[in-house]
């Protein structure tokens, strides 16, 4: 189905067929450059429209193909009159006559035989993103491809900024639209020869696209609606928002891409620790910058085809773009899904530690040990090395009833910044609490705790290490959790109760501190200590502070 | 040689004549010309008219005027200039000269030679138009 459309040839309007429209549009431009004496043209175009009235006149109801056609036929083809124009044109030089001088005319210069110029055109039959890279090609005679490849290095190599070379050589290079300008891009000679190989390739292209073109039509009629000043002001709002867009995000995503070259290792670190799958870092990070870049890229296109009228994207750039958006999308929202399912459920598991040597004073004092971190100033080599080594061998069944191995070092109360905790794989989340036993002796019960999903969750609770030991009557706690091998940080903690036969006391070194406030709703006040100890004793009424 | 092209270019050197003589007989718009050059198969395709007309115009032995038309656009009429009807003697003086030597040599030729195509095409373009067929006279 083809609309029928109405046209104007010099005030005389008439009804045409859309395909006919469009070859006789192509039958007009290949006389236009053919025939450099506008009131030849003129008279040409006249007698088409009188050709047309009189088949109107004589029942027609519009004007088709093969009635253009047939006019063409009547009146001549571009060469045809191009070879009468020639003629008339070298008698009027030769009679000195005011002729066809037409110097200014691309088809004269042509001619003339003068040196045919190359200039530097889009070329907007070979397009990905804007022709530029095709033009450039055109003009040196290299393969558009190759152009195209070094501009993506260097796109790479120069973190973008060569994009904005583009955006810039885009708008200040005019593209190649008549067939004059198409010859002149590739430096060939404009004369009637090539001009007539480049109509023709135009009206065969025309065909071709004769369905495209009737879809497109319809949008110029919106942008139609909003009138000339109507359109300007979008043009301004997105010349205001593409600046504004380079202003800040172009910078954004640079200083973004830099800052992740130089904190990779805080990725691969936090990676490991919360989701634990160093493969799929790479495919992460990927999947995060389709999914913010390509709508960016999509914006930035679409503002700049409005400022310049441009095509519609081609499909060669559209299609990549998009089906790497969705499979990114795709992946992150799995991923997502993945973890927050990792914290759906939660496990315990414990082990108790009987104090076997208790002296008649019958008082235990509690104190923590830091364990050594990577990246922590105060860490000596052999630290280092006993920490490596402890990593490499935690194991689910050495966890449960194992005694220290090394790991744990005599020292001042850490306190871990994140990031070492997160490097070590290591949590801090460990509290303690002390409860009255009706037992003989004084024991200590460890809670291991973490979230996962209903499979991983007590996996990951017994991978937590935390070894506490008795050193005669002193109670010596880690003051961090290491997470078991494999296991991801799913919310662990550690709680540590110890519990206190009826009469013993225990002193709470300071070391503490961030593991236990309050015993029973009383402050130890561990906090404001400079040294010593709080103490507290356990009774039948339960555990309470001794007040100094 | 290529017939075609031989032909063209003699069509188009009396072409100029053919078309002062037209409009000499009486003003008229384009379509009435080519009707006429159509009909003496002076012409294969429209278009080269109006360079022709153009060139004249703009020589000074043709004006023109608008007119316009109940069924379609406005008409353009053509009408000679004094320039234009002094410029139609001398060539008419020209085209009996050229007639009277065509015709000699074509005698000559057919004289000397048997009938080629050749002639007989170039005879029969030039001539149909006002005169009798100097060969077909013999």
């Amino acid at each position: 189905m083809n609309r029928i459309i109405s046209a104007n040839i010099n005030g005389f309007v008439f009804q045409i067929d859309e395909l006919a429209y469009d070859r006789l549009k192509q039958y007009l431009e290949s006389l236009r450059l053919r025939i450099t004496e506008k009131e030849v043209y003129d008279d040409i175009e006249n007698r088409i429209a009188e050709l047309f009235s009189h088949l109107l006149n004589t029942g027609t109801p519009a004007i088709f193909l093969n009635h253009v056609e047939d006019v063409i036929a009547q009146v001549g083809s571009a060469e045809e009159l191009g070879d009468a124009m020639d003629s008339v044109d070298r008698d009027g030089a030769a009679e000195g006559e005011a002729f066809a001088s037409g110097a200014a005319s691309a088809t004269a210069s042509g001619h003339a035989g003068g040196g045919h110029a190359k200039r530097l055109y889009r070329n907007e039959d070979d397009v990905v993103v804007y022709g530029v890279c095709s033009g450039i090609a055109a003009y040196f005679g290299w393969d558009p491809v190759f152009v195209r490849a070094i501009f993506g290095v260097l796109a790479v190599a120069s973190f973008g900024t060569v994009i904005l070379v583009y955006v810039f050589l885009m708008v200040i290079i005019p593209a190649a639209s008549t067939p004059a300008e198409k010859l002149q891009m590739r430096g060939e000679p404009v004369n009637f020869d090539n001009l007539a190989k480049v109509v023709d390739q135009n009206v065969r292209s025309a065909y071709e696209s004769a369905y495209a073109k009737a879809m497109e039509n319809v949008k110029p009629r919106a942008k139609r609606g909003l009138g000339k000043t109507g359109r300007l002001v979008v043009k301004v709002f997105a010349a205001i928002a593409l600046v504004a867009l380079f202003s800040v995000i172009v910078p954004g995503v640079i200083g973004a891409v830099l800052s992740a070259g130089m904190f990779a290792f805080v990725f691969d670190a936090f990676y490991d620790y919360f989701l634990l799958g160093y493969t799929y870092l790479g495919g992460t990070i990927l999947a995060i910058c389709a999914v913010v870049l390509v709508p960016l890229i999509h914006l930035i296109y679409g503002l700049i085809r409005i400022l310049v009228n441009g095509k519609k994207m081609s499909p060669f750039l559209r299609w990549p773009l998009n089906v790497a958006f969705w499979i990114a999308l795709v992946f992150l929202t799995v991923k997502s899904v993945e973890v927050g399912r990792g914290f759906s459920s939660s496990a315990s598991v414990n082990f108790a530690k009987t104090c076997e040597q208790v002296d008649s004073a019958k008082t235990i004092v509690v104190r923590t040990e830091t364990v050594p971190l990577k990246w922590d100033g105060e860490l000596d080599g052999r630290a280092r090395q006993e920490l490596d080594e402890s990593i490499k061998d935690i194991d689910v069944e050495v966890t449960l009833n194992g005694g220290g191995v090394g790991l744990i070092r005599d020292g001042y109360h850490g306190e871990h910044a994140f990031y070492d905790l997160m490097v070590n794989r290591a949590s801090n989340d460990v509290s303690l609490t002390i409860a009255t036993t009706l037992e003989a002796k004084p024991f200590v019960t460890v809670f291991k705790r973490s979230r996962g999903n209903r499979k991983s969750a007590i996996t990951y609770a017994a991978g937590l290490r935390y070894d506490v030991r008795w050193d005669s009557t002193t109670l010596v706690l880690p003051d961090v959790l290491i997470l078991g091998k494999n296991a991801p940080w799913r919310n662990p903690s550690v709680e540590v109760v110890l519990n206190l036969p009826i009469g013993y006391k225990a002193n709470i070194d300071r070391s503490c501190r961030d593991l236990i406030s309050y015993v029973n709703d009383q402050y130890l006040g561990l906090d404001d200590m400079e040294n010593g100890y709080a103490r507290v004793r356990s009774t039948e009424s339960g555990v309470e502070m001794i007040l100094p | 040689m290529d017939l075609e092209n031989t032909q063209s270019q003699m069509r188009k050197g009396i072409l100029e004549y053919c078309i002062l003589q037209i409009i000499s007989q009486g003003s008229c718009y384009s379509s009435d010309i080519l009707d006429r050059l159509k009909q003496a198969k002076l012409l294969v395709v429209e278009g080269t008219l109006y360079p022709l007309l153009t060139r004249l115009k703009n020589g000074g032995l043709l004006s023109y005027r608008w007119e316009e038309s109940k069924s379609g656009p406005p008409r353009k009429y053509f009408e000679i200039t004094e320039t234009g009807a002094a410029f139609l003697a001398s060539l008419r003086s020209t085209w009996s000269e050229l007639q009277f030597a065509v015709d000699h040599v074509s005698h000559i030729a057919v004289d000397h030679e048997s009938h080629s195509k050749t002639n007989q095409a170039l005879n029969h373009t030039e001539t149909n138009q006002n005169q009798p067929n100097p060969t077909q006279s013999l």
